[in-house]
């Protein structure tokens, strides 16, 4: 089975079991044009500009230009050294292990504070809706924002957090929490976990709810207690759910520019530098167009071959309808 | 009638379930118990709400306030000015960003969903030529990083001489929104019974008036959410507006803001204030589409 098949079937858009009524097998042309023109825009504008990037990019890549003009990009002749460069220079091969941690560290840490509240909230308790409505206020907050309120609270003399954090005894020095290389990309993945942690909450609430308090029920009257109820029936039942979030998530911080760009721009020394990041500051802060299309195609191929990856190992049960 | 309870169906509110108040309330004895759950949320949702919290603290307390090594947690005993946003709004451009903002948020929120609801519907009811690809395009257009996009916008729209335009802001977010917003919405139609449109279809209406008539009118909380999700999308991007509007004039407001904090010295009230301002657009987005939104963040999978 291709990687595409399998796509198709996990993201469930297959419309031949909709109903015994729909007249599908035999769709008559005239719908099928229908059916195209339709979808016609949406892909002008989604598909249009991947190619027209992609195009754009392996043209580049293939050329030694720094940013400038369309026409000035195809009259350079083809070279490959832009690929030897970039995939000889070790700070590309360091970008996609920032990514990788930052993309790590940006799902697990909203996990697990997003499963917390999920189980809490799935609790009776007084100003229920009061109390949810404030769990999920971070979603609404700007990234920019977001990062600027915890560089505030992070900054090293007046921030709020070394104030805490002396106060208990914990540092003695004023730690430089964005500037410090060791220290930047864990600075930069707390804001982003925090905006990101009712994403999780939304999602496992959902979860928790769909599952059947029959199984609770019967668990109870054999003698299982809180942890056993928690291991046996709602960790297996939540697992679709939490295998879902964790993959949006992850895509999502893989993507992510605004919280690193607005707080370190990739600094210091590189620590914060994600693919994505490096991408804009090759083409943008040193003009290196050729450069920066080429390390744009290695993520891309990076991309396809994880995604191609991935979904071949999940089965389609558990995403369906979710992509 | 049934197309209400169905469309209304599909709308995940999120509520105490039967289990747990059935479980609670056999067990009336333990009710007296410390209700750990309810202090530990309660803690939670303190840290949860810290930052908004101290922005603003840090907006309404006068500058010897906020820069101190031993600033005060709790406001009581200080004193609050708004000088900070009377600052903002003289001082900075920010009547300009939040213009600028708006006007590319409308612009984007629009006509992605218009783009969306065409999408949505035949992903929904029709078998689409290609649908394999289709399907690939939205996947691949929400995994790859918005920067690998930024750069072929930004030498497109100088060829074409929309540089550092608000349209060109609003076609790059209308491409990188629209996965988004059509798969969100083919998750509403999917539960609209196509029934309804068959006997419409009998009775002669034709494909696209049954989308106008009968289909868009009952799905008025998907086409809010996908509205509410594409303008909260539009509202908060940095990266195309940064790549692609150049002149200090057109700036937005997410941008406004990262320039106030790269600024050699930092003004944190004005800061804090501007990003308090920034947060409100969403919240009343947020608070009227809270339950649309819920179901369409789970529906699509999607992340604000």
């Amino acid at each position: 089975m291709t990687t595409s098949d399998t796509l198709t079937r996990v993201r469930g858009l297959h419309t031949g079991d909709r109903g015994p009524r729909a007249p599908r097998k035999r769709a008559p042309r005239r719908s099928r044009i229908t059916a195209a023109a339709y979808i016609a825009p949406s892909m002008i504008a989604v598909g249009g500009s991947l190619v027209f990037a992609l195009v754009l990019l392996v043209g580049m890549s293939l050329r030694d230009v720094s940013l400038g003009r369309l026409s000035a990009i195809f009259a350079a002749p083809l070279t490959l050294t832009n690929y030897v460069e970039v995939l000889g220079d070790p700070a590309t091969w360091r970008s996609f292990l920032v990514s990788l941690i930052y993309t790590v560290g940006s799902t697990l840490l909203p996990f697990i504070g997003g499963l917390m509240i999920a189980l809490l909230l799935n609790q009776r308790m007084p100003g229920q809706r009061l109390l949810r409505t404030l769990a999920l206020v971070p979603w609404a907050v700007p990234s920019v924002t977001a990062t600027v309120a915890f560089v505030w609270m992070m900054q090293p003399t007046y921030g709020v957090w070394n104030y805490l954090l002396r106060s208990v005894g914990l540092i003695d020095t004023d730690v430089n929490w964005f500037g410090d290389p060791n220290l930047a990309l864990l600075a930069v993945i707390i804001p982003t976990s925090w905006k990101a942690i009712p994403f999780f909450t939304l999602m496992l609430l959902a979860g928790l709810q769909s599952l059947s308090r029959e199984q609770y029920e019967a668990a109870e009257v054999d003698g299982a207690g809180r942890l056993a109820r928690f291991r046996w029936i709602t960790l297996p039942g939540l697992a679709p759910f939490i295998l879902v979030a964790l993959l949006f998530s992850a895509m999502h911080s893989f993507r992510e520019f605004d919280f690193i760009y607005a707080s370190t721009q990739g600094g210091p020394d590189g620590a914060t530098e994600t693919a994505a990041v490096r991408i804009y500051n090759q083409a943008f802060e040193s003009f290196d167009l050729g450069n920066a299309a080429t390390l744009g195609i290695v993520t891309f191929v990076l991309v396809a071959v994880l995604v191609a990856l991935l979904f071949r190992r999940l089965n389609k049960g558990s995403l369906e309808g979710f992509l | 009638m049934s197309t209400m309870t169905t469309a209304t169906a599909t709308t995940t509110t999120i509520a105490p379930t039967a289990a747990t108040t059935a479980r609670q309330a056999r067990r009336p004895a333990k009710r007296r118990r410390v209700n750990w759950s309810f202090i530990t949320m309660i803690a939670l949702v303190c840290f949860m709400f810290f930052p908004i919290y101290w922005m603003f603290m840090t907006a309404v307390l006068p500058t010897s306030a906020v820069l101190s090594r031993n600033p005060a947690l709790l406001p009581f005993g200080q004193t609050f000015s708004f000088d900070a946003f009377t600052t903002l709004f003289t001082e900075t451009a920010i009547v300009s960003w939040l213009l600028q903002s708006g006007f590319v948020t409308l612009g984007s929120a629009l006509l992605s969903t218009a783009v969306a609801v065409t999408a949505a519907y035949a992903m929904s009811r029709f078998s689409i030529p290609g649908q394999k690809l289709v399907g690939m395009t939205f996947l691949m257009g929400r995994v790859l990083p918005g920067t690998l996009l930024a750069l072929p916008f930004f030498v497109l729209f100088q060829a074409i001489g929309l540089l550092d335009t608000s349209t060109a802001v609003i076609l790059a977010n209308t491409a990188a929104i629209t996965p988004l917003t059509a798969l969100t919405l083919k998750g509403y139609f999917d539960g609209i019974p196509r029934e309804i449109d068959e006997a419409a279809l009998v009775d002669g209406c034709t494909r696209l008036g049954v989308l106008w008539r009968i289909i868009l009118p009952v799905s008025v909380p998907g086409l809010a959410a996908c509205f509410g999700l594409a303008a909260t999308a539009a509202w908060t991007d940095l990266l195309f507006a940064r790549t692609l509007l150049l002149s200090r004039e057109n700036w937005t407001m997410p941008q406004g803001i990262a320039s106030m904090i790269s600024d050699v010295e930092i003004h944190w009230n004005e800061l804090m204030a501007a990003g308090l301002i920034s947060i409100i657009p969403v919240m009343i987005v947020y608070w009227f589409l809270q339950p649309y939104l819920v179901s369409g963040m789970t529906a699509g999978g999607v992340k604000g």
